[in-house]
């Protein structure tokens, strides 16, 4: 069973509405976008230990003693019969699927200062529970939460304490060899010296013998086998040496989750939240991090998380991006969500990987085509503290998608709500007579853009022609004669395009100020990356914005 | 039960454990009296229930709140019955399918309402519904019916529930349009148990067909069809006797312990022509001796005497008090008018023996307060039944009787109500609904029904007006009221030697005794 939708009203500064949830997603957004609160909601309704835990003043938005009320919608799916049993006739079928549904409501007390909180499960034919007790889909789902800052006590200390329960419920036991052992330590305990002398010591206490007549006592040992679990604890040690060792915090967490998956009930459906598992892990293990929690074979897995390589779309097909809105007083909260099928995979050629994957945790995104482009934002992010501090202000990033179609990486990235600008060459392919550049972009265009350019062009309608030449002709004269009302056009859709047809180098030619050397361009159209790296270093060349070029093609989005 | 055989216990026991231990889906068992059906049943259920998994459980229905309470109290102490449901079928039918479901049923029904909690109310007893209940849909003009079904929707969309046979087909109607109701009585229900299942009305049916082929729940009914007799409420024991043809494996318990083995054989051939009498070397079935104070006084136990009709009943017992013999001659109330003796003469007669035993001297025979409040509330609901049922001492029997018949809105005639006064000033009728054991009993066969005496003397002084089903269950009654020994004699006074009547009785007494 999984969560599949969630609606949350007036908690913690959330208000929300997410539908169609995936089995297994992953909710990014910055620090205090709510994604730790998201979580808790989930708890509080469906975890007993966080539910029985009553709401105050400071759980309501602004501290504004609202009501407070979540909603989550739950798709049985593969539920087993014993656990469907349980949740009787709460189930709901809604287009042939079985659901069950839950609502908490919280109302705010000025009596105790507290809130008033019931739980209501089933919609038209429900009943409503008090929190403090357990219902019955507390019997059929067991909420697993990893925190970010992992507790290895206490999942050391749950993981024996169910193994006790196991072993007295069922027939595990130690061996019982083990247990004529003890039963032997506490016979040679109770004839031990001391401890007859202790039990000597109560008796031959004068004057107590009246009351006593011939009774006397003495001093039973009673270790028990059961209570064994409370003297064990788990010890790492070097297997070829067998020298103990100290770990850290990385492969503590890592025990600390091992522990947790071994520790649960197997009869429950069971539904994991995993806040920040990258913590105290470098990159590798956090990619392999998650591959191990995505075979515990959970029903559903809901990360948050902060960093790209956590994300792994073979497994995540959908994330959830937490953006936080300040309109006037209030801050809100909406969420953007991005839905990967396989199809969306393959049109990125393969490359979503923790490189693309970084582009998710900006606002703003500018795309360029290839690594010498790249290399040129990179550099002056280094040299420019204005571009730098930019970039900062307006969380934004600089990709390369590495020559593949702009499309489905601008596609995917405003889904999330990323803002994108492209910055692309106005190239003519001279062997096919074509306008490489502006066909490459024209989808960047809504409908009202290509009827604007349309009129632009004095045409009725776009067609592949277009942006093709004759053959004897060495351009299209018409598209020359209105590039820059063209170009403009297309800046209004964020897309940056040159006047001329001679690249990224005469941008950058232009840009350093040397806009009219054919001999610099010449040189750099040869070798692309490696001879702009050669030829910045070589003529210690000046990255910065100044006034002749801050409104240059490469940098004049800063002055929007 | 300390005097049964060896060998019939052994019998017993085999009959019982192939039922208790049988795998088939479909079983009906027919069981007679004294054939411990509850055992069987309890056994059954609890053997079921150690093998379910999966928080799954079983239904369990019995007709009166009394019956499912014992079943209840009995299951309890032996398996773990949380998943499943004991109760009274019209109980089932509403706390276990109609009212998990109510509000989705009324969105299903376009209705707008959204109910907390179904107010109930039994259909009034002469009412349109009770006479469909009886009579059947066929005979029943359409019109109405649909009127009445109609009408029953409405009510149920603002949130009142009426108990009638409108229940079953509402019940069945879920099954069948929501799937989610059929799932949830398959996935949590295994089988369902009935008791007391020859009164099964039409429409209990027709619910528990949907059950077995549609919830694929197994279905175990058990009941005695020769003991129906709730067929003016709708009872159909011939529904009963036919489940064998559909899909029904039949199992019977033809062993009594409270009849001798050749007493309950011969009860079984009369109503049963096809009954096959196994025999054995002694026979308790005796002819022509007649009830005289010399044959009275030299029989061992207590007696009961039954004749046809309460006159020749009566002058029997003149004679025999004036021979100065212990015996008790007793006969139920009556009321003219026929309408409302249909209706409410079991009501009536049961206040009565609630009236004369609720201080019985002997403890084993009173009728304790809970369980005269259970009974009405098969009835009434419990809300209704005020704590005013105790009875005030300065109150007369007439003056309690209209006073439980208020809360069922019934009024007492006037002339009915000096009827009934006449009556229960007289011993002969008080001393019909006083309890005793091991008294000495006179009276007409059909006010024998739930009694018994050690020995049996039925006394035929004409032969039977029409010697049809009906008659032959009647003789079935009177004959296995008999514990020890049974004596059928005929009155020389009426011509009935000699006839076919006495023939058969003799013919089919005749293969008791196992020759040689």
């Amino acid at each position: 069973m999984f969560i599949q939708e969630v609606t949350i009203k007036n908690f913690r500064g959330l208000d929300i509405d997410i539908k169609n949830l995936k089995k297994d997603f992953l909710i990014i957004g910055k620090n205090d976008s709510g994604k730790s609160n998201f979580c808790y909601a989930i708890r509080k309704v469906l975890d007993y230990s966080i539910r029985k835990i009553p709401l105050t003043i400071s759980d309501s938005s602004n501290y504004n003693k609202g009501d407070i009320f979540i909603y989550l919608k739950i798709k049985l799916e593969d539920i087993s019969l014993a656990n469907r049993n349980n949740l009787s006739h709460y189930i709901e079928k809604i287009n042939n699927e079985d659901y069950i549904e839950v609502y908490f409501n919280a109302k705010f007390s000025e009596d105790t200062l507290h809130y008033n909180e019931s739980i209501t499960i089933g919609s038209l034919d429900s009943k409503e529970y008090a929190t403090n007790i357990s219902n019955p889909l507390d019997k059929v789902l067991d909420i697993i939460y990893v925190n970010p800052n992992y507790d290895f006590e206490k999942d050391k200390k749950n993981f024996f304490k169910l193994r006790q329960q196991k072993s007295i419920d069922g027939n595990e036991t130690i061996n019982p060899l083990i247990k004529k052992s003890v039963e032997e330590l506490n016979v040679s305990i109770q004839n031990d010296d001391y401890i007859t002398g202790l039990s000597n010591e109560i008796n031959d206490q004068e004057g107590f013998g009246e009351i006593f007549e011939d009774v006397e006592f003495k001093i039973k040992s009673d270790v028990d086998i059961s209570n064994i679990y409370k003297s064990l604890d788990i010890i790492p040690y070097v297997k070829s040496t067998e020298d103990s060792i100290n770990i850290g915090d990385g492969k503590s967490k890592t025990l600390s989750m091992l522990l947790q998956r071994i520790s649960y009930n197997d009869d429950k459906e069971k539904i994991l939240i995993i806040e920040e598992p990258e913590n105290h892990l470098y990159p590798l293990l956090q990619k392999c991090y998650v591959k191990l929690t995505s075979k515990f074979n959970l029903d559903q897995m809901i990360y948050t998380s902060h960093s790209p390589y956590i994300i792994d779309y073979r497994k995540m097909r959908q994330i959830l991006k937490f953006v936080t809105t300040n309109n006037g007083k209030h801050k809100k909260t909406i969420c953007k969500t991005l839905n990967i099928d396989e199809k969306d995979y393959e049109a990125f050629g393969f490359m979503l990987n923790e490189e693309i994957s970084e582009i998710f945790f900006y606002d703003k995104v500018l795309l360029v085509e290839g690594d010498s482009e790249k290399y040129f934002y990179n550099a002056l992010s280094i040299k420019d503290e204005n571009f730098q501090s930019y970039l900062v202000k307006n969380k934004m990033g600089i990709f390369s998608v590495y020559g593949i179609d702009f499309a489905p990486a601008k596609k995917i990235l405003n889904k999330l709500g990323i803002k994108v600008l492209i910055k692309t060459d106005n190239d003519i392919f001279p062997k096919q007579r074509r306008y490489a550049g502006i066909a490459r972009v024209l989808n960047c265009l809504d409908e009202s853009g290509k009827e604007r350019l349309c009129k632009i062009l004095n045409i009725n309608e776009l067609t592949k022609e277009l942006f093709k030449y004759e053959e004897n002709e060495t351009c299209n004269s018409l598209i020359e004669e209105k590039m820059t009302e063209i170009t403009s056009l297309f800046k209004e859709y964020g897309v940056l395009l040159s006047c001329h047809h001679d690249g990224f180098e005469k941008d950058f030619l232009e840009f350093i100020g040397q806009a009219d050397n054919v001999e610099d361009f010449n040189y750099l159209k040869e070798a692309k990356l490696k001879n702009l790296h050669k030829y910045i270093v070589d003529n210690k060349v000046e990255l910065t914005i100044n006034e002749d070029n801050k409104n240059s093609i490469l940098v004049g989005f800063m002055n929007e | 039960m300390n005097n049964i055989d060896q060998r019939l216990k052994e019998q017993l026991d085999y009959q019982q454990g192939l039922i208790i231990n049988s795998t088939e889906k479909k079983v009906v068992v027919s069981a007679g009296p004294g054939s411990g059906k509850t055992y069987t049943i309890v056994q059954r259920i609890s053997k079921e229930l150690s093998n379910i998994k999966f928080n799954q459980g079983i239904i369990a229905c019995s007709f009166t709140k009394e019956a499912s309470k014992q079943l209840e109290e009995r299951l309890e102490q032996k398996c773990d019955i949380s998943h499943s449901y004991i109760g009274t079928i019209d109980s089932f039918v509403l706390m276990g399918i109609i009212d998990p479901y109510k509000n989705r049923l009324i969105k299903h029904w376009n209705g707008k309402n959204i109910v907390k909690k179904l107010k109930i109310r039994m259909a009034e007893m002469r009412s349109l519904a009770s006479e469909i209940t009886k009579y059947g849909t066929k005979y029943y003009d359409k019109v109405a019916y649909k009127n009445y079904l109609n009408k029953w929707k409405n009510d149920f969309l603002n949130g009142v529930y009426e108990i009638s046979f409108a229940n079953y087909l509402v019940a069945i109607y879920l099954i069948r349009n929501l799937p989610e109701v059929k799932e949830y009585l398959s996935n949590k229900y295994i089988s369902i148990y009935i008791d007391e299942a020859q009164d099964l009305n039409e429409f209990q049916h027709m619910l528990i067909k949907v059950l077995a082929d549609e919830c694929q729940l197994n279905c175990f009914l058990i009941g005695d069809k020769n003991q129906s007799i709730y067929q003016f409420r709708g009872a159909r024991p011939e529904q009963f006797y036919n489940l064998c043809n559909l899909g029904y494996t039949e199992y019977k318990i033809n062993v009594s312990v409270r009849c001798h083995k050749s007493i309950l054989e011969f009860a079984n051939s009369i109503v049963d022509d096809k009954y096959v009498i196994t025999g054995s070397d002694e026979s308790r079935v005796n002819f022509n001796i007649l009830p005289t104070s010399e044959e009275l006084s030299s029989i061992s136990g207590n007696f009961m005497i039954l004749f046809e009709t309460n006159q020749n009943a009566s002058l029997w017992y003149q004679y025999l008090l004036k021979k100065g013999v212990d015996v008790i001659y007793s006969k139920p109330i009556d009321i003219a008018d026929k309408d409302f003796k249909d209706e409410y003469l079991d009501l009536i007669e049961e206040i009565l023996f609630f009236y004369y035993n609720f201080d019985n001297k002997n403890t084993k025979l009173t009728y304790r307060i809970d369980d005269f409040r259970t009974y009405l509330s098969n009835f009434i609901l419990e809300e209704q039944i005020k704590n005013n049922i105790l009875i005030n001492f300065e109150s007369n029997v007439i003056e309690y009787l209209i006073k439980i018949l208020s809360m069922f809105d019934v009024s007492l005639p006037e002339t009915i109500k000096i009827e009934l006064s006449t009556q229960l000033c007289e011993d002969v009728h008080v001393n019909h609904y006083i309890k005793r054991e091991d008294a000495n009993r006179i009276m007409t066969i059909h006010s024998s029904k739930g009694l018994e005496a050690e020995n049996v003397f039925v006394v035929f002084t004409q032969p039977p007006f029409k010697y049809d089903d009906e008659y032959k269950r009647k003789l079935f009654v009177a004959f296995s009221r008999a514990k020890n020994n049974l004596y059928i004699s005929f009155s020389n006074t009426s011509g009935i030697h000699g006839t076919q009547f006495e023939s058969i009785l003799l013919k089919k007494a005749s293969a008791l005794l196992i020759s040689g």
